[in-house]
């Protein structure tokens, strides 16, 4: 029996446009799916059944009346729990906010309704989107649909799992210094980072003003196409948003990457600490693959890394810190242990600190820049190894097993992809980059390797 | 100073530090955060370069985006 999980949101679409298939059965699988699985993961903190089935009904009979609202029309999606839903609990996976009920959608969940996508609910994150994975919150943290003993990555790890198990093809993350592209690569999904400014952050609870940015996590990149389709463009809500005109996303998908110019910048990850011989072996195969298909891929060198760590993570945990601080001297002992340790040290960061951050994320940026203006696309590592078991001690600010964060630095798009799987069976991935504002030929470039090394047959075995 | 007084004059500067932040910090989490705060510190060395006065921040107060918010 075909699995309507299975289904990509175009072949959804095509269905629901000929009438072959209803969006209320296509949504009652998702949420009997969510109900026998997510026991195991914890991706949801709050499924709305009720209105995944009132959304479903009010796209059917729009599809009856021969009204299209576009992709998403009648299609389930999921939101990370820090984007306000009007009438939806909104818990930022917080004992703070447990309780609270926003009274407008976020931009992006007004996008989806706009076009009669159905919500599922909301998901699982780290707490504020910067502890975790914590087990002293109201709400368990989610747990990675490959192995539950892994964690998922964070911090829209309830995006990333609940897509990996089969729950839903597309979920909204967010991503300050690697929350999208991380979930997606310990996962095994699609994770995308578009350009800074490209989708509005507008009713997102804040983690960094500067560095914030929102995107999808989905099970093919078509899906993830048609995510950032339905979300982009201008909103005068957001100080950050771009007046960037909004491409066709799904344009290049079939293009290929023959002539295409791939850097691979090696100086950031072939001798990083905590990297995996796994982990690299695929980023050398999968520079082989784009090779074969007719890319050149050549070495680049990026200036060094520990500077756009070191830039990015002043920015981000002051400007955390900030967001917090009145709660943070109020009530501390209300966050988790692992959240007020990340946030306390934003306390420490000088106005001079952070501005002197500032002056060299400029640098950087246009540094990089210059520098792609040669290449189509970079390819580097995502995470440098598979995901790692729960082990209860809280993270510390150390630069971690990720190498994300310079992209959110820099501005550029940026996405994790699938490049097979461990030893353990565990997802491995790779990190490309595109140029500012050209998510079409990053999304080409990845679905390329998507084709030549394709990875959606494959599920974790309890979503099966 | 040798590390030992370099080490006294991090925790001195961490006290003060989060004193003047008015950080209540349990005594159970000081050793991590104190850890913290040196790897701050190793990251603030990277970040320090020579800048002239042209080189400015990432952002700018934009009028743009407060009028088209009215």
């Amino acid at each position: 029996m075909e699995e309507l999980h299975e289904l990509s949101i175009a072949e959804a679409g095509r269905r629901l446009r000929a009438g072959t298939l209803t969006s209320v059965a296509l949504t009652q699988h998702a949420l009997d799916r969510i109900a026998r699985i997510d026991p195991q993961i914890n991706a949801f903190i709050t499924a709305t059944p009720e209105r995944a089935l009132a959304n479903a009904q009010a796209a059917d009979r729009a599809f009856q009346q021969g009204r299209d609202l576009g992709a998403f029309q009648g299609v389930p999606y999921a939101l990370k729990d820090i984007y306000d839903t009007a009438g939806v609990l909104t818990t930022c996976h917080s004992k703070l906010r447990k309780d609270n009920v926003p009274a407008r959608d976020s931009a992006v969940a007004a996008r989806f309704g706009a076009q009669g996508a159905v919500l599922l609910g909301k998901l699982s994150t780290h707490e504020f989107a910067l502890g975790g994975p914590s087990f002293d919150l109201p709400f368990p943290p989610a747990r990675n649909p490959w192995n539950p003993e892994h964690i998922p990555g964070g911090s829209s790890s309830g995006s990333g799992a609940a897509v990996a198990a089969g729950l839903v093809r597309m979920a909204m993350g967010s991503d300050t210094g690697g929350s999208i592209r991380g979930p997606a690569a310990y996962c095994g999904t699609i994770g995308l980072k578009p350009t800074l400014g490209r989708v509005s952050r507008a009713g997102v609870f804040p983690l960094s003003w500067a560095l914030d940015h929102c995107g999808p996590l989905a099970w093919s990149v078509e899906d993830a196409a048609l995510a950032m389709q339905a979300i982009s463009g201008f909103d005068p809500c957001d100080a950050g948003s771009a007046a960037a005109d909004v491409p066709d996303f799904c344009a290049k998908l079939g293009a290929g990457v023959e002539g295409l110019r791939i850097g691979v910048p090696r100086h950031f990850f072939a001798q990083a600490q905590g990297r995996s011989p796994d982990v690299l072996k695929a980023i050398e195969e999968a520079a082989q693959v784009f090779a074969k298909l007719g890319a050149v891929v050549e070495d680049v060198t990026l200036p060094d890394f520990d500077l756009f760590m070191s830039c990015g993570r002043l920015i981000m945990y002051s400007e955390a810190f900030t967001v917090h601080e009145q709660d943070f001297r109020t009530r501390p002992l209300d966050f988790a242990k692992a959240t007020w340790r990340r946030m306390a040290v934003g306390a420490f960061v000088t106005a001079s600190d952070l501005l002197q951050a500032k002056r060299l994320r400029r640098e950087l940026s246009l540094a990089l820049n210059r520098i792609m203006q040669r290449y189509d696309a970079l390819l580097t590592v995502s995470t440098l190894a598979p995901a790692p078991r729960f082990d209860g001690s809280p993270p510390s600010v150390s630069a971690g097993p990720t190498q994300l964060m310079p992209f959110n630095v820099t501005g550029n798009p940026a996405m994790s992809v699938p490049t097979g799987f461990s030893a353990e069976g565990l997802p491995l991935s790779m990190q490309l980059v595109g140029r500012l504002f050209d998510e079409p030929t990053l999304l080409g470039v990845a679905a390329a390797f998507e084709r030549a090394r394709p990875w959606t047959n494959k599920r974790p075995s309890l979503a099966s | 100073m040798n590390a030992g007084e370099e080490r006294l004059a991090l925790e001195l500067e961490f006290d003060v530090f989060a004193r003047r932040a008015q950080l209540d910090v349990p005594a159970e989490r000081r050793a991590q955060l104190l850890e913290d705060f040196t790897e701050l510190h190793r990251m603030l060395r990277v970040i320090r370069a020579p800048r002239t006065a042209d080189h400015a921040p990432d952002e700018s107060f934009d009028l743009s985006t407060v009028i088209r918010m009215l």
